[in-house]
């Protein structure tokens, strides 16, 4: 297992290698530029000619590439063309607001999806799993910002209350919790809706092998026969689908966060692309690129848990 | 799909029919969508309980009867003094996702919004203030106590007495003098990409500073605006200590102003706490203001009706939403900040011809673009907005529909069978009173007269690389760009073409004549006559079709005292020394 998870580290050097090379190319072929972006209405030539040369982006692009790879191996990813803050320090503010964000909605989910997954199978076609099938829909149906955009107006309507401004950090202030609860929960009903569809038809799946027969034969009762035999097996792609929705948190919560107000990673990677900040944008993909490439791993490594037969 | 047997709960043990299960979610669904109705203002009954919605036409500085709509009055003068004390909570700036400041130096700064947050913090030489009546703006003393001009190339400016920095590091709290505003100046004069604003301010030629107090500016020539434009909400001053350390970004704003920043959390909030030592004794009466950053509308609402803000700017349609659950709100009305309108390339056919210019102006009806964009909350804009107020032409000269004369035109210019030409909006954000939404209104009228519009979107930095870089665009539409006290600052960018800036080709010998006559003018009158032959020569031939400029309605809680918005930027701003909270 050990040295499985080496090589797999070690792959991820090539991996990130290509990754690096295609998002700097990608990124400087979009049209219109930052010192368009920055100079606005008041651009002309001249100035952008001028603000192009103060940002060094008149240098080859090689020149460019090579001095941000070297910069990206130290962890330094210099300097914001768009408002010349450190590019680490907005990732370092940004990242604990989605981090907290994503992992609540994720734990919501889990709390959620499994035990309806199980329920509306073991339950099947009786009114519990109409209704758990109905609440999967509906998840699926409604966009979260919709849904977060009623929970922010009706109570403000009702009972003339919104969620807190501002964005303490969890250790400074526990009760911050409410502040990412709203959201998270939004977040989480449309991806618990994917999780409680998938949990349910793995659990169906399963509970009609034969050894699920031999528990009841042998006189389990249905909960040890549920979570005992049927839940790990049921559970292999849902940790996979779980995984990747990490992933996703990381750098898919742009709208929610612009609802909310949390100045999260997707807005900060939003404006990064809408202002075309380079280094700002190449900082922010390659962070999700290494999620992902760590996401991946940790999920392949809990199959060999979840399944006796994974050997690695 | 067979089921497989298993123990069934007692619980779950009756099944439900599917027939059964439809028919709840149905119900359900209508008791929801009645629900969701009411909350919105939905209604008829409700509807007609409120402020009346003003007809088509109907003259909309004035606030229909019964409404609980106020038309802003002329500023009182404050005879008693305010409770001190209280945290004043506001969103920051506008809607919208690029809405923090890039450098934290006004006068190097591009950002309207900055100038906005400036004046909690940062004082100028001189401010605009609105002494008369609202639309009417006098420059009056800020950091200069007076001033004068004992010839056409010299303005003398004595500054107050006693004036500290903000007690923050670097500056700690040392006093303003003479130097400062030298060196403010004298360094934004580089101007380039830094300071991008600094042709603005080209005739100043030197500064000296006889003494602590005294700024003496010498001028290349005679410029009637530069008062004018140093009372600009960005043209503060700075100190070089600061700019040493930290050159354009300093990690807070740092002034003389009435409130200091502590603290800036990027996408979260300013706070600002009270001047312990500010220049105006006994001010300010607010213990600090907090700016919430808050880009979405539907929570900027939610924050208003919680009171998590304590005032805050309101969209027209949901002012009758906003009445009903709190009725406690104070609303007023004011002419508002931003104008909209269409640009054509004098240099790209079908533009090039000056009758298609003409015929594609006569073939727009204004009071679809004022209902459509802002409910009919809204004014045509001749082309100085009505805070320039001497300087607007009367509205009864602006541009006016006739589809007769346009097609005559069209058909003149050989385009008899129709014309297609292409468009940009400046951003392609397809939401209300977007540049967008504005050229679909036009694409709409165009067809009137058998012309066919394409819209064009595009990316805003690929947008802005088309018109203002590479001019290769047949017509582009701006959407709520921000409009300031002074015409000089659209105009001679924009109209000018000796400027450098202007991208739609206008070459009319007469428009640089008047435009450079109204800066050698010797009064105001003098400049509103050449203003005046530029907005009439713009419209015989538009370069910019300008569109309209809203009111603002801005609700309050009702404890919120002595408010007053500031002409560009449309919400509280330089008399926040001045604003008090009515609460205990």
């Amino acid at each position: 297992m050990t040295e499985y998870i080496l090589r797999r580290i070690l792959l991820m050097i090539p991996v990130l290698f290509g990754v690096s090379l295609i998002l700097f190319a990608l990124v400087r072929v979009l049209p219109g530029d930052i010192a368009v972006a920055r100079l606005g209405t008041e651009a002309s030539p001249e100035l952008v000619r001028q603000l192009r040369a103060e940002l060094r982006l008149n240098r080859p692009l090689h020149e460019q590439y090579l001095e941000w790879l070297w910069g990206a191996l130290r962890l330094d990813f210099g300097r914001s063309l768009w408002n010349h803050r450190s590019v680490r320090d907005n990732i370092a503010a940004a990242l604990p607001v989605t981090l907290e964000l994503a992992v609540l909605a994720l734990a919501i989910e889990v709390v959620i999806a499994i035990p309806f997954g199980i329920l509306s199978a073991a339950m099947q076609d009786r009114w519990p799993d109409y209704v758990l099938r109905l609440f999967s829909t509906l998840g699926l149906a409604v966009p979260s910002f919709w849904l977060a955009t009623l929970v922010i107006t009706f109570p403000a309507i009702w009972w003339n209350w919104a969620p807190p401004p501002g964005v303490p950090g969890i250790l400074d202030q526990p009760d911050n919790l409410i502040k990412y609860l709203i959201p998270a929960a939004c977040v989480a009903l449309s991806t618990s809706a994917i999780v409680v569809r998938l949990m349910r038809s793995m659990m169906l799946e399963v509970l009609r092998q034969e050894y699920i027969r031999t528990a009841y034969a042998k006189g389990l009762t249905g909960r040890a026969v549920l979570v005992r035999h049927a839940l790990k097996n049921g559970l292999i792609p849902v940790v996979t689908i779980i995984g990747n929705q990490m992933g996703f948190l990381l750098g898919g919560l742009v709208i929610i966060e612009q609802v909310f107000a949390l100045p999260g990673l997707g807005r900060l990677a939003l404006d990064a692309i809408t202002q075309r900040d380079y280094p700002q944008l190449e900082a922010n993909v390659l962070l999700l690129a290494v999620s992902f490439l760590v996401i991946n791993l940790v999920v392949d490594v809990m199959y060999g848990y979840l399944d006796p037969r994974v050997r690695y | 799909m067979p089921s497989v047997a298993l123990p069934s709960h007692a619980l779950f043990g009756r099944r439900l029919a599917r027939r059964s299960l439809l028919r709840s979610g149905g119900a359900m669904l209508v008791a929801g969508a009645a629900a969701y109705t009411l909350a919105c203002g939905g209604g008829k009954k409700q509807a007609n309980q409120g402020a009346a919605s003003p007809a088509a036409g109907a003259d909309p500085a004035v606030a229909p009867a019964g409404a609980f709509i106020e038309d802003l009055k002329p500023r009182p003068f404050v005879t008693t003094p305010g409770k001190p004390g209280g945290i004043l909570n506001l969103h920051y700036a506008g809607v919208g996702a690029n809405q923090e400041p890039r450098e934290m130096e006004p006068i190097a700064s591009l950002d309207v919004y900055l100038g906005w947050l400036a004046g909690f913090v940062c004082n100028g030489l001189v401010k605009w203030v609105e002494t008369k009546e609202y639309g009417q703006l006098e420059i009056v003393p800020d950091l200069a106590q007076s001033w004068e001009s004992p010839d056409e190339t010299a303005l003398i400016f004595k500054l107050r007495q006693g004036v500290r920095w903000h007690d923050v590091p670097p500056v700690s709290g040392r006093e303003f003098v003479a130097q400062d505003v030298k060196f403010t100046l004298d360094r934004q004069s580089v101007g380039g990409a830094k300071f991008p604003l600094a042709f603005l301010y080209s005739s100043i030629g030197s500064i000296e500073t006889p003494d602590k107090y005294t700024v003496v500016l010498k001028l290349k020539g005679r410029d009637i605006t530069l008062a004018t434009k140093l009372g600009h909400p960005q043209y503060v001053m700075n100190a070089p200590e600061t700019a040493e350390r930290y050159d354009i970004n300093p990690p807070t704003l740092i002034g003389t102003g009435p409130f200091v920043m502590v603290r800036y959390t990027k996408g979260s909030m300013f706070e600002l706490r009270k001047n312990p030592n500010y220049w105006k004794p006994g001010l300010p009466y607010l213990g600090g203001v907090n700016l919430h950053i808050v880009p979405d509308p539907a929570a900027r609402l939610a924050n208003l009706r919680s009171k998590t803000v304590d005032l805050d700017e309101v969209p027209y349609s949901q002012l009758q939403p906003v009445r009903r659950s709190n009725p406690e709100l104070v609303v007023i009305k004011f002419p508002g900040n931003v104008q909209g309108g269409f640009a054509v390339n004098h240099k790209a056919p079908p533009f090039t011809d000056i009758r298609v210019r003409q015929a594609v102006q006569l073939a727009i009806n204004i009071q679809d673009f004022h209902n459509i964009l802002w409910d009919g909350q809204a004014q045509q804009n001749p082309g100085c907005w009505w805070w320039q107020k001497p300087y607007v032409l009367p509205l009864s000269e602006a541009f006016k529909q006739d589809l007769q004369k346009a097609k005559q035109l069209l058909a003149a210019a050989g385009y008899a069978d129709g014309l297609r030409f292409t468009a940009i909006p400046t951003s392609p954000d397809p939401g209300p009173r977007s540049a967008v939404q504005q050229l679909e209104i036009w694409k709409d009228q165009l067809k009137r007269i058998n012309v066919d519009l394409e819209i064009l979107p595009l990316d805003t930095a690929q947008a802005q690389q088309r018109i203002f870089i590479d001019k290769a665009f047949q017509a582009y539409s701006y959407a709520q760009a921000a409009a300031h006290e002074d015409p000089d600052r659209f105009w001679m960018v924009f109209v000018y073409s000796k400027a450098g800036r202007q991208v739609t080709n206008y070459a009319d010998p007469r428009m640089d004549q008047y435009l450079e006559a109204q800066r050698n003018a010797r009064t105001i009158e003098e400049r509103v006559d050449w203003y005046q032959k530029a907005q009439r020569l713009n419209i015989e031939d538009p370069g910019y079709i300008f569109l309209n400029t809203p009111y603002k309605f801005v609700a309050m809680q009702p404890y919120v005292r002595n408010w007053v918005p500031r002409a560009s930027l449309g919400s509280v701003t330089r008399n926040s020394d001045e604003m008090w909270l009515d609460k205990r």
